[in-house]
């Protein structure tokens, strides 16, 4: 049992993953559970196994990659494998669906991996919310962005309205092309990412307006507020990096007068203002590579990706921003180890299951938004 | 906080236990959403409670209860409804708590719905339900148990068995009530499906905390659907209306049920909602009252329906129904003291699945059947209840705020699925499509959950839970039975 595994890391107490998992995969030691997984690998020569950043080490010590997630779904376009399995969340093992060959199979260890920022971005809300926004503003003059961490229908859906996917490492290119294509940038669905990327572009809090879905009328806006705004942010946000507050780096650097701060750009504004980095997370894995030896790190990201962070770079002091409870991603920790033993021995056994198809017009629609990323 | 019976809910089943155990002396606390007798499925039941008729031979209502079940009901568990559960409505509703039935000069007034194979059915009125609440909440006042109104169980607590629960109130401030009995008494799924019988709330939680403490939880494919709501405010026309010679007609006022089983109207309720469900698919099916106004005082004896009917339906005797979610015949598995398979937790009513209903539910048995295992429940509980150990639990919740109207939207997605996929009639392919759609909706919604303590969050968490519970048993049961129908298999012809 490798000390570092975090499988404990619940903030309740059962396990609660009913009925998706046969009762003899219950309870496997954790030696079983590798003996078992080693095995099934053996014998299958035609899987690649993908690992998000956020996994545990439980599982992403099976991984043959680890990166994330627009990285994992170009290895798995480049790989030949015929299996795929994306330990990760849904909208992920969807893009690696649409950039994998057709004959490849992209399958989840478990379907209730599905990230909630991305579920705050239903397809039938955006698109009510679009006819709404261009009967006050020529549709012509407003161009989607759309964050890679939503779903292929949202995708598909930018693609129909000229518009291009973006990372949080490429937002303010985005942006920019978006700008150049009309006046206005309709951005899906993480608002904090938003905020922060028009702040890089120097524009200010008078330049936006939040789009909330639920709101009765365009999005709880006056056609007036809706014109006069440069970006239109979706009210959506990544459970995660919400948490992460301005007391959080005040508290960090009293408790460590010399410590940086280096946050995820899904941080709240305040956040990101008050912290000494911010950026993507291969920014952040650079960064603290690169750092001298002995400096120290507060991260405000995922806690998993700190605490292998923390691991691989032992000559400095790397911790999270805030406990370890407050930023374990809920979504990710759904793939448990014992579910990749269970999808790899039934794919040895000939069944595959858990299988992500995107439906084939969908699939065409998002992965040109996707490629309008690549060319921005 | 610490009690020794913890009981979560407030309907018949809720209240039973509570006052049984009350009075047996055990310490006791309610916790219960319920606002109002309003709040309660058992506050909107309107049919009634059955019981053996006097000289009636009990075999002839067990067999009813089995017939109607589709013959896979729990025989011991049908006797005990029939015999023990016709002694409590006598000695416990009607003398202990002592609820008004309506009468006429030979005694109690006795009325006959579907699959009944006589007069034996108590009521008052056609609100039966609204009489038993309101002297239920009446007696539960005067006793000993402490109530918490408008307070939701959102976890349960306790390390090898249940201890208690995690209970929250309206405002989101939590506090563990550390029990040595935890029942679970929350009433029906309504919520799952959205165009329901039940009042709103019914979101399913005692099944879903039960499932989630790791409890056996079976038969939930076994959804009741009634043939009779109206179509488009959702109200329900209850059973009694065909039993008084309301018909059912399509859009030329031809009647559809004669075709379709002997004894027509007053067929079993899942054939007649499946052939409601069907008319619908091309058409309109409408509740013909005319006969009704004919034979009876109508807006005397069913002043319910009165009162909901517009002066346009009351003129033509024509009222559009369509089928409407309304009792969920399996639940959390229970023993014959509504113990369930974990320590500790015992489920009752509704929430329970105690075999009595088998594939489907005869009308007017649920009452029975809360109060049955409702009185033994509390019986156990007093008895067994010990002091309940400290339970370590930190409110860890984050609270972060949620964007206005997100439930409802997440909601509206849930009942479409499950409307669309696991109603009245089920295809192989929709509930597998269903199943992934509500595994996904679930990781969701179980993240936004996660550490903020907002009632209806849980709510909505506990129905997502709850439909996956219901495709996943409806898929694997591959056979139609009961109130169960899957098309496009062999068992469908």
């Amino acid at each position: 049992m490798s000390v570092t595994d975090d499988a404990e890391l619940s903030l309740w107490k059962y396990s609660d993953s009913l009925g998706a998992l046969p009762d003899e995969y219950d309870g496997m030691s954790d030696e079983e559970r590798l003996k078992r997984t080693e095995a099934a690998l053996d014998e299958l020569d035609d899987v690649v196994i993908l690992g998000h950043n956020y996994q545990r080490h439980s599982v992403t010590r099976h991984a043959d990659h680890l990166g994330d997630s627009l990285q994992l779904s170009r290895l798995a376009g480049e790989a030949d494998a015929r299996n795929v399995v994306f330990c990760g969340v849904t909208f992920m093992a969807e893009t690696a669906d649409i950039v994998t060959d057709d004959d490849q199979r992209v399958v989840m260890p478990s379907m209730e991996a599905s990230c909630p920022m991305a579920g705050m971005a239903e397809n039938i809300q955006v698109d009510g919310a679009w006819n709404e926004l261009t009967e006050v503003v020529p549709g012509e003059d407003v161009t989607p962005v759309t964050y890679v961490n939503s779903y292929a229908s949202l995708k598909a859906f930018t693609a129909e309205h000229g518009g291009t996917c973006c990372t949080s490492s490429n937002a303010s290119d985005a942006f920019d092309w978006a700008l150049d294509q009309g006046e206005k940038v309709f951005f899906t669905p993480d608002k904090y990412l938003g905020h922060n990327t028009l702040h890089e572009l120097g524009y200010g809090d008078d330049d936006f307006v939040i789009w909330d879905p639920w709101e009765d009328e365009l999005g709880g806006n006056t056609p007036d507020e809706v014109r006069d705004a440069t970006f239109i942010l979706w009210e959506g946000f990544c459970q995660v990096h919400e948490r992460f507050g301005a007391s959080d780096v005040a508290d960090v650097r009293d408790a460590h007068p010399d410590v940086n701060v280096i946050v995820h750009p899904e941080c709240r504004r305040e956040v990101v203002e008050t912290a000494d980095y911010t950026g993507s997370t291969s920014t952040i894995i650079e960064k603290v590579e690169n750092a001298p030896e002995g400096s120290k790190w507060a991260i405000g990201t995922e806690i998993h990706l700190t605490k292998r962070l923390a691991r691989q770079n032992p000559d400095k002091d790397v911790f999270g921003l805030c406990g370890e409870e407050c930023s374990d991603c809920n979504a990710m920790r759904q793939i448990d180890p014992d579910f990749l033993v269970y999808v790899l021995e039934e794919m040895r056994d000939g069944n595959i299951v858990n299988r992500i198809q995107v439906d084939e017009d969908e699939k065409r629609l998002a992965e040109k938004a996707l490629d309008t990323m690549l060319s921005v | 906080m610490r009690t020794e019976v913890l009981v979560v809910g407030s309907g018949i089943a809720g209240c039973s236990t509570a006052i049984r155990a009350a009075n047996r002396g055990a310490d006791v606390t309610v916790v219960t959403e319920a606002t109002s007798p309003d709040d309660t499925n058992t506050g909107w039941a309107q049919g009634g409670v059955a019981r053996r008729a006097p000289d009636e031979d009990a075999e002839v209502f067990i067999d009813d209860v089995l017939e109607a079940g589709g013959g896979v009901g729990d025989e011991d568990a049908v006797e005990r409804l029939v015999r023990e559960g016709s002694r409590a409505v006598d000695e416990f509703l009607v003398e202990e708590v002592g609820v008004g039935f309506d009468t006429n000069g030979d005694g109690f007034d006795l009325v006959r719905e579907g699959g009944h194979s006589t007069d034996r059915i108590l009521h008052d009125g056609d609100a039966t339900g609204r009489a038993v609440q309101r002297a239920l909440l009446r007696r539960l006042g005067e006793s000993d148990a402490r109530v918490l109104e408008g307070h939701t169980a959102v976890e349960l607590v306790g390390d090898r068995g249940v201890d208690g629960a995690l209970v929250a109130d309206t405002d989101g401030e939590a506090f563990v009530v550390e029990a040595g009995a935890t029942v679970l008494a929350t009433g029906g799924v309504g919520d799952v499906y959205g165009r329901t019988t039940n009042p709103e709330g019914a979101t399913g939680d005692g099944v879903a905390l039960a499932a989630l403490a790791g409890a056996e939880v079976s038969d939930t494919e076994y959804v009741q659907f009634h043939p009779t709501a109206h179509a488009e405010r959702g109200f329900l026309l209850s059973e009694a209306l065909r039993g008084e010679g309301a018909l059912l007609v399509n859009e030329d006022g031809k009647r559809f049920m004669p075709d379709r089983h002997e004894d027509a109207e007053l067929a079993p309720r899942d054939v007649v909602a499946t052939a409601v469900h069907e008319t619908n698919r091309d058409g309109q099916a409408y509740l013909d009252l005319s006969p009704v106004f004919d034979s009876t005082e109508f807006a005397e004896e069913f002043p319910t329906a009165y009162d909901n009917l517009t002066d346009e339906e009351l003129e033509s005797g024509r009222v559009p129904v369509a089928p409407s979610e309304h009792f969920l015949c399996g639940g959390v598995v229970v023993d014959e003291n509504g113990r369930a398979s974990v320590e500790r937790l015992y489920a009752v009513g509704e929430t329970a699945c105690t075999g009595v209903h088998g594939a489907n539910r005869l009308a007017s048995t649920s009452l029975l059947e809360g109060l049955t295992w409702g009185l033994r429940a509390g019986e156990h509980a007093a008895e067994n209840a010990h002091e309940p150990p400290a339970v370590d639990r930190e409110s860890d919740a984050f609270n972060g705020e949620m964007p206005d109207g997100f439930v409802d939207a997440k909601f509206d997605r849930l009942q479409n699925v499950m409307w669309e996929n696991a109603g009245p009639v089920r295809t192989e392919d929709g509930l597998r499509e269903a199943r992934a759609e509500l595994q996904r909706l679930r990781g969701e919604v179980k993240s936004y959950a996660r550490g903020r303590l907002d009632p209806e969050l849980y709510a909505l968490r506990n129905a997502v839970l709850v439909g996956l519970l219901i495709v996943e048993a409806a898929l694997e049961n591959e056979e139609t039975v009961g109130c169960h129908r899957r098309v496009g298999t062999p068992a469908e012809d």
